[in-house]
């Protein structure tokens, strides 16, 4: 692993991920869609889920996280890694994933020991989201072992271990999915505002450059907004709200979309960067995280619509705009998104002027 | 007894339906319900809290996660006015 020398990107994700015109950046291995998501923004979510439904929210979560991680390790492994039971292949299928993590911003995972046997310990620096690193470990296991494994951690400041263990069972049957059609912007906005320039040596957006990707502790940090990022996969994080969804009904959107709101808000006030950006500049970053594709923002006395598509949740999306719109322009606005497909349209008013 | 016991805390619940029905509207039916037994119920049940509007009030940093601070005082509000008029039946 090594990162550019022109713009600083590893180049694990310059080889492994491509940013497509369509707001998304695709894991060229696995297929799907990935996202830049605000580690914070992440925890807060989580928080006020497991603040109204205690701890069965955090499981929700956990478990489809590590369901869907694991359909995409192990589409992502190597045929020799999936099919052959020698140790030594397997163990480096489980150092490719490792890089993976590093470059993804996921933490520092460094295997402290790993037997033929099938137990190994491993030692997490700087975990992005602790429930998630153990949800992932679990499903990276259950690839790479072909069994879910017993696991024991202890989190000691910002590091943590991980014993885990495979129980005896037999190996179970794997099944691949078929890949969704992904979508893609008819017309590629030509001179427009949210053009993307690429770095000459690697081939990654220039706009990612300004991350820091620090190798060694596995974080990736976005100096805008001061905050640690993590590469997350987007179909993950769909299935963890569809599940939310059938829980707890439609409202839970719109906690979400409170929450990126307030994480947004807070995000902005101690920022001067965040607060002095354009709303051109603001919309772009979203582009190139893969949060969303914006085709246009029109203005409208008393009403900001954002034409979007293929946004990677609306109601975080609409969150985070209005959080930053709100801190932005000192007023309070009200928020409302609407989907068909995958086309939608976000609208933003200032509270006053909502009525009903 | 399994039966019974699901009953008594339906029946409990029912008497905080005024509650669910207030945070509702900003995180839905279901996660209002499931809060408002963990954190509300619980706390007055358990005599932690005064009243529910103490209980409202120590959930205060929480609720801010999702909530604006003008909706958690009308919710305030709606809680005191509920309660006063609880005591004035009382007292009649």
């Amino acid at each position: 692993m090594e990162l550019c020398l022109e713009c600083g990107v590893p180049d694990v994700i310059c080889r492994g991920f491509e940013w497509s015109g369509g707001g998304s950046i695709v894991n060229r291995s696995s297929g799907k869609e990935y996202v830049f998501l605000d580690c914070r923004l992440l925890t807060a979510v989580y928080d006020t889920l497991t603040f109204l439904d205690g701890p069965r929210a955090g499981l929700i979560m956990c478990e489809v996280r590590r369901r869907t991680v694991k359909e995409e390790a192990v589409r992502s492994l190597g045929f020799l890694a999936r099919h052959s039971r020698i140790w030594f292949v397997r163990r480096r299928a489980l150092s490719g994933l490792r890089d993976l993590a590093v470059c993804c911003g996921y933490g520092n995972f460094r295997i402290r020991s790993y037997e033929p046997s099938g137990r190994a310990v491993l030692e997490v620096a700087h975990p992005y989201f602790l429930p998630f690193v153990d949800a992932e470990l679990r499903a990276y296991w259950e690839a790479v072992e072909g069994e879910q494994p017993w696991v024991k951690m202890e989190a000691q400041g910002g590091t943590a271990v991980f014993q885990l263990e495979n129980p005896e069972s037999k190996e179970k049957d794997r099944k691949s999915r078929v890949l969704h059609e992904r979508f893609r912007p008819e017309e590629r906005p030509s001179s427009g505002k949210f053009e993307r320039t690429t770095c000459t040596s690697c081939g990654a957006p220039i706009e990612i450059s300004r991350f820091t990707w620090n190798l060694a502790a596995g974080t990736v940090y976005d100096p805008t907004r001061e905050a640690h990022v993590c590469l997350i996969s987007v179909a993950s994080m769909e299935a963890i709200i569809q599940e939310l969804k059938k829980h707890y009904g439609k409202e839970v959107e719109d906690v979400m979309a409170r929450t990126a709101r307030k994480y947004m808000r807070g995000l902005v006030r101690g920022n001067m960067i965040m607060r002095n950006l354009g709303k051109q500049e603001f919309l772009r970053s979203l582009v190139t995280r893969g949060e969303v594709y914006i085709v246009g923002a029109k203005e409208r006395p008393r009403t900001v619509e954002i034409e979007i598509r293929n946004p990677w949740s609306a109601a975080l999306v609409a969150g985070e705009i209005a959080g930053w719109m709100e801190e932005k322009e000192r007023v309070r606005m009200a928020v409302e998104w609407d989907m068909e497909g995958e086309a939608g349209t976000i609208r933003l008013k200032p509270a006053d002027a909502i009525t009903g | 007894m399994g039966r019974d016991f699901l009953k008594r805390g339906r029946r409990k619940l029912e008497e905080w339906n005024w509650a669910v029905g207030l945070f509702g509207g900003y995180c839905g039916e279901k996660l209002a319900e499931s809060m408002v037994r963990r954190h509300i119920a619980a706390a007055v049940s358990e005599e932690r809290a005064l009243s529910c509007r103490d209980a409202v009030c120590a959930l205060r940093e929480d609720l801010l996660m999702f909530m604006e601070e003008e909706e958690i005082d009308d919710i305030l509000a709606a809680v005191e006015d509920r309660e006063s008029r609880e005591k004035n039946e009382m007292a009649d």
